[in-house]
């Protein structure tokens, strides 16, 4: 009895050991390229990679088009706060306006997701939504803003 | 026949026989009750089994090593997954790419 609890010591000793080593060694994180960790984590084909990459290559402008109405509409908020005029209707109106960008740029992404999505596997597809759909920035449009 | 030579052949047949130490047995015995008596190193009790467990524990360490390994690259998996499936959403989603501390810009 001893000499098996001397086993199972030593087992979760080493054990141990081969995890933190494991874990130190083997770099997380490692990869930086979005389309090159895709590639390999979904196993695309190289015909999956260049829809996706066409997806992306479509998106691009929209998602441009996206950024610079919401830094602008945060600039006009933080110029309406700055300047103490709250409770206006000019700043109800950059408000709403921001909610209603924050909806459709959510809306946009999630489609750009799907999109995405719709080149993979099946399974591999909802494994990719699994994974990202939770990480959009919000997933009701009724949500507090981040105004910074 | 001279000093020297009588001197030497005494020293040939001269038998010296030292009488035992006082207490000699005793102290011997003593000596190996008390190496029995005295307790193993830590890691030497670990380490050493039986000769049949040798074999089962030999296996047993390799299957742990195995074990650990494989935990800890798919704990690093895991992590890498979700790192970059958040990188990946932060660079196409328009709220969080334009947030101060984004990484992810259009230029």
């Amino acid at each position: 009895m001893k000499v098996v609890l001397r086993l199972i010591l030593l087992a979760l000793a080493v054990g141990g050991i081969a995890f933190g080593l494991t874990r130190l060694l083997a770099h997380p994180h490692a990869k930086t390229d979005e389309m090159a960790w895709m590639k390999t984590e979904f196993h695309l084909t190289p015909a999956q990679t260049a829809a996706i990459e066409k997806i992306h290559e479509a998106y691009a402008p929209v998602c441009m088009e996206h950024c610079r109405r919401i830094r602008d509409t945060r600039a006009l908020l933080q110029s309406i706060e700055t300047a103490g005029r709250l409770n206006t209707a000019e700043h109800a109106a950059a408000l709403a306006e921001m909610i209603r960008l924050k909806g459709i740029c959510h809306d946009a992404t999630q489609k750009q997701l799907e999109d995405v999505a719709a080149q993979m596997a099946p399974a591999e597809g909802r494994r990719f939504l699994a994974l990202t759909l939770p990480k959009l920035s919000d997933q009701s449009h009724d949500g507090p803003i981040d105004l910074r | 026949m001279n000093d020297h030579d009588r001197l030497s052949s005494v020293l040939k047949t001269w038998k010296h026989e030292p009488s035992p130490a006082p207490g000699f047995p005793y102290s011997v015995w003593s000596r190996i009750s008390a190496e029995a008596a005295a307790p193993a190193p830590v890691s030497a009790n670990v380490s050493r089994f039986p000769f049949p467990l040798s074999l089962a524990a030999s296996f047993t360490v390799l299957l742990a090593v195995l074990a650990g390994a494989g935990a800890g690259l798919a704990f690093n998996h895991s992590r890498t997954t979700d790192y970059m499936a958040a990188s990946y959403v932060r660079s196409i989603d328009p709220f969080q790419m334009t947030a101060p501390a984004s990484p992810h810009t259009h230029s």
